[in-house]
């Protein structure tokens, strides 16, 4: 029984020149030279396989301010290092950020998200990424090297395009986490339970005002149904100043049905995703309603 | 392959070997430049820039496989192809040291193509102005016609007509280990690695050509990862052989899963029209079909299929008169291939919801009306079928008990949105097919004492995963009082033999059992009177009571029948469309159980495999013929998350023509999967799925009396 030669398999992958820098200086010297940041790697090595680029990875894994996760005044930092899998298992982030988390286990499967990071996800800038619409409603900033922070939504430009430099590297996300009276939360639609591309998903945070069911604040995310994971202000804003009721929930699920900006594809038509725009935001709601009774 | 123990211990173990694990070290790596047109004609190759490649070692264009097919029944496919017939198809083969220098060597290729119009539908392949074959100018590659009964003095009869038009969807085999072929070169002789259904006659094929280069051929099947009706005679064989041939250097080639599923096959998409006609008490009295099935490029087991869609499904009842009608029809799409439940899987599709329609239109309960009307043990069907032990009454029984008590347990209530509604489907299916080969049908196993005193066990039948290996020692050790220990199995390895017909219609576990016996009974004889170190005898089994059927496909083909009955309860989500199954349950009689876990683990995964094609997958093209979805993401067969809770009850048969009294389980439990679920969802919604697959959007538009559904 022989073993296989090290290339003919169409699976494996080219043979790859790979940095382990422990700085963030020496990792953009690595960058600088040509090298990708290799992060989790679930989209990267398929590239460099695929496509027989990238040749050259400069992982961040040895560099400990990548793995910064922490929390002051309710202001989330994730390093570039933070898997998936470390977001959903960390209680206090689980209730701060609740859509971020709900949109997080629904990525790939269980090896994917222990392997895949937040900022990953935010660097693929895919129209159906699972968790932009999620960090859109807790107001995420990026933060490049270049020292610069940027928001979110100015952050994503097109599919697989973002605001990032040339030459520059995303270091960590800051977002808000949720305060009294605040709760948030992120559904998709999918044929399949797992391993599967949103069609259209929704992410809404409420801010409730102290008598419990008046809408302070409203945030609203579509995703998969524009060419960016996008904010849908007046859908947000026709919450703001009154109670939830049936009708208002109709109505905020019309705007965003109205605003959003589907293509059709083979996956599914504008219409049906406009469709499900318009279900997904009423049962979004429905189940901040169910979460805001068991908050303390 | 030598296995000692059951096939699926070995490959939980991690221990079986599939062909891309018998790569040598230094084999040369090959692959194919795929047409990017659905239609063309290749006008120039320039092989040069690939050649002056460094790394790349030689090119194969179809002139070197000149008057070479692959196709079982037609003979229609080339090797390499000078006209492109669907994206994909294979232009020109490139060998080389390593990977990246084939890729680059692909790509260097300088081939020049003459556009031609091109068909994806039936439809546009009907009103082609092109034919896709030279040797079919209408694009109609075969037709059958089959009638029974006296057609008109039965139609006089019927009180009741319900009638529709069904669609089914081009699904590939979704296997786990895509295409992979190692051939070794050993003195005068090629020897071939490669998953098969049927390696014997694989060889049959190809020996005369090898011969032709003045090499002999071996064919050893490893453990294959899956196969369910695709792995036959393939371009992918012929081109590494003839590589290893004129280089003398081992050369190995292992599709990517896209190119696998770009120019892999498909279960063929299908379109019937359908009506069924009864008394007004629900007495079944006729049956008419007409069926276009989308052949694909080429014909492989295109015309089996289609003729077993065209009426088989018909032999579940007692119909009076049937009339049917089948067209298979070139287009440039991928083409299609035997898969799991033949074209029968198709058919029941529409079969079971007509019979679900006519339950409804008659009120009759729609189990009722099935054991009203099904055929029973001693009946000979319309068709011909000798139908010896039956269980088709349990099985309907037992999945009304089930599914009444479910209902009386049942929480979750139909609301506004939310709609629950429970489906039931039935089937017959045979195990083997005498027409296939009309000079074999039958099944070897040879015995033979080793030196080192243990028993080899060898048959040119294969492993699918539907227990061959264990049937196969569970009988030897049984018959000849031996410790399974000392027994080795060897399947599908032509240097060993014996001849085998090959490994499909669920035919391999019921004859191998009986050739076994025999070739048991043999070495039992001969060891009274010879040393056992002498003995090596081969049994033989064939069935008795088929014959090969006629032309309109009348006879009886199979020495038994299997037959089943599922049910399920979906829930519609009314707002997006969106069913989910809650509950299923699949009766069978597969005759006498013998191994319960293995019987049970086959029927989960055969309903897993029915809800993908049901609910989720097809293969989407665009207008050009391109696929859109050649991977597992967006071709969506089921997860594990995706699991349903299946409950698996078998009735308590006992086939007096079976091995130990029993029959099969093995393509049976697809069949009538894709129908139960339709019926489910028409219960729920008041709406019928006549398409494939009943995914969220297609429902949605349904509900919403959109014509584009």
């Amino acid at each position: 029984m022989g073993s296989s030669a090290s290339t003919i398999r169409p699976t494996q992958l080219p043979d790859l020149e790979l940095f382990w820098p422990t700085h963030i200086d020496e990792l953009i010297e690595h960058i600088k030279g040509g090298a990708k940041l290799l992060a989790g790697g679930t989209d990267l090595l398929l590239q460099a396989r695929n496509q027989g680029q990238p040749q050259k990875l400069a992982w961040i894994g040895n560099i400990e301010s990548m793995h910064n996760f922490a929390e002051q005044d309710e202001q989330w930092q994730v390093g570039a290092g933070i898997s998936l899998g470390k977001l959903i298992s960390n209680a206090a982030f689980r209730r701060a950020a609740p859509a971020i988390v709900d949109a997080a286990q629904l990525v790939g499967s269980v090896q994917i998200r222990n392997q895949a990071t937040l900022l990953g996800n935010i660097c693929s800038a895919s129209p159906a990424g699972d968790t932009l619409p999620a960090l859109l409603v807790h107001e995420a900033e990026v933060e490049t090297a270049k020292s610069h922070s940027l928001l979110l939504d100015d952050f994503l430009i097109a599919p697989g395009q973002t605001a990032l430099a040339p030459g520059d590297i995303l270091l960590s996300v800051s977002l808000r986490g949720l305060r009294a009276n605040e709760i948030s939360c992120y559904y998709r639609h999918t044929e399949r339970k797992a391993l599967d591309l949103a069609v259209a998903s929704v992410a809404i945070r409420l801010s409730f005002e102290d008598d419990g069911c008046t809408i302070a604040a409203a945030r609203i995310a579509l995703g998969a149904v524009g060419p960016t994971a996008m904010l849908a202000k007046q859908a947000a804003e026709s919450l703001v100043g009154q109670p939830l009721t049936k009708k208002s929930i109709a109505n905020c699920a019309t705007i965003a049905a109205e605003i959003c900006n589907p293509i059709s594809d083979f996956r599914a038509s504008a219409d049906y995703r406009r469709l499900l725009i318009r279900v997904l935001v009423g049962d979004v709601i429905n189940q901040i309603e169910k979460r805001v009774q068991l908050l303390p | 392959m030598t296995l000692n123990t059951a096939d699926f211990r070995q490959r939980a173990l991690t221990n079986a070997r599939y062909t891309a694990d018998l790569i040598p070290q230094n084999a040369i790596v090959a692959g194919v430049a795929r047409s990017p047109h659905p239609h063309a004609r290749i006008k120039n190759i320039n092989t040069a820039g690939a050649l002056a490649i460094p790394g790349v070692l030689a090119v194969l264009t179809a002139e070197d496989f000149e008057g070479i097919r692959l196709g079982h029944n037609d003979s229609d496919e080339p090797v390499l192809t000078t006209v492109a017939r669907y994206v994909g198809d294979e232009i020109a083969a490139v060998a080389a040291r390593d990977q990246q220098s084939l890729l680059r060597g692909i790509e260097a290729l300088q081939i020049e193509y003459e556009i031609l119009p091109h068909a994806i539908t039936i439809d546009d392949a009907l009103d082609l102005p092109t034919s896709i074959h030279d040797s079919c100018t209408d694009n109609i590659t075969d037709r059958f016609q089959a009638a029974r009964g006296d057609w008109y003095e039965i139609e006089s009869q019927v009180d009741i007509w319900v009638d529709n038009t069904f669609e089914t969807a081009a699904v590939p085999h979704a296997y786990l280990e895509p295409r992979a072929a190692v051939v070794h070169v050993k003195d005068d002789c090629l020897e071939l690695v490669c998953g098969s259904h049927a390696p014997s006659m694989m060889a049959d094929h190809y020996r005369p050509i090898v011969a032709s280069w003045g090499s002999q051929l071996e064919i050893h099947t490893p453990a294959m990862g899956g196969s369910f009706g695709a792995k036959w005679q393939h371009s992918t064989h012929l081109i590494c052989l003839l590589f290893a041939h004129r280089l003398q250097q081992d050369v190995a080639i292992v599709l990517s899963r896209r190119d696998d599923m770009i120019a892999g096959r498909t279960r063929a998409a299908m379109r019937f029209k359908m009506r069924i006609g009864a008394t007004a008490t629900g007495k079944l009295l006729a049956k008419e079909t007409m069926l276009w099935s989308d052949n694909g490029a080429y014909s492989l087991h295109g015309p089996a299929v289609m003729r077993a869609a065209t009426f088989r499904a018909d032999s579940l009842y007692r119909f009076a008169a049937t009339r049917s009608e089948g067209q298979l029809i070139y287009t440039n799409n991928i083409p299609s291939e035997c898969f799991r439940g033949l074209g029968i899987t198709q058919s029941t599709f529409a079969q079971e919801q007509l019979i679900d329609e006519l339950a409804k239109r008659l009120n009759i309960d729609p189990i009722k009306l099935r054991k009203m009307n099904t055929v029973c043990e001693g009946e000979t069907t319309i068709h011909g079928w000798q139908v010896g032990s039956c269980g088709i009454v349990d099985c309907l029984d037992s999945i009304s008990n089930r599914i009444n008590q479910y209902r009386r347990n049942q929480t979750s209530a139909t609301n506004n949105r939310y709609r629950i509604g429970y489906g039931v489907a039935a089937f017959i299916h045979c195990i083997g097919n005498r027409g296939y080969d009309q000079h074999f049908d039958r099944a070897y196993v040879k015995l033979t004492a080793m030196p080192d005193g243990r028993i080899r066990i060898s048959s040119g039948e294969v492993e699918l995963g539907c227990g061959t290996v264990e049937v196969l020692i569970k009988t030897v050790s049984h018959e000849l009082a031996i410790d399974p220990q000392q027994l080795d199995v060897v399947l599908g390895d032509t240097a060993i033999g014996p001849h085998g017909m090959g490994s499909f219609a669920s035919r391999t576990s019921f004859f191998v059992a009986f050739a076994a016996e025999d070739a048991c009974r043999r070495f039992n004889q001969m060891a009274q009177h010879e040393l056992l170190q002498n003995i090596e005898v081969t049994g033989i089994y064939q069935p008795d009571n088929v014959v090969v059927p006629d032309e309109s496909g009348y006879g009886n083909i199979s020495a038994a029948y299997t037959f089943g009955t599922h049910g399920c309860c979906v829930r519609v989500d009314s707002y997006t469309g969106k069913v989910s199954v809650e509950q299923y349950w699949a009766a069978h009689d597969a005759g006498k159980i013998v191994d319960i876990n293995a019987a049970e683990g086959q029927v989960i995964g055969g309903v897993m495999q029915g809800l993908g094609y049901a609910l989720t997958e097809c293969t989407a093209v665009d207008d050009n013929g391109q696929l859109l979805n050649p991977g597992y993401l967006d071709n969506r067969v089921p997860t594990f998350a995706d699991a349903v809770p299946v409950d698996v009850i078998f009735a308590d048969t006992f086939e007096n023509s079976g091995p130990a009294g029993a029959k099969t389980i093995a393509e049976q439990p697809i069949i009538p999967v894709a129908a139960c679920v339709a019926n489910a969802v028409h219960d729920a919604i008041g709406v019928r799925l006549n398409r494939l697959p009943i995914n969220p959007e297609r429902v949605w538009r349904t509900l919403n009396h959109d014509t584009n559904s």
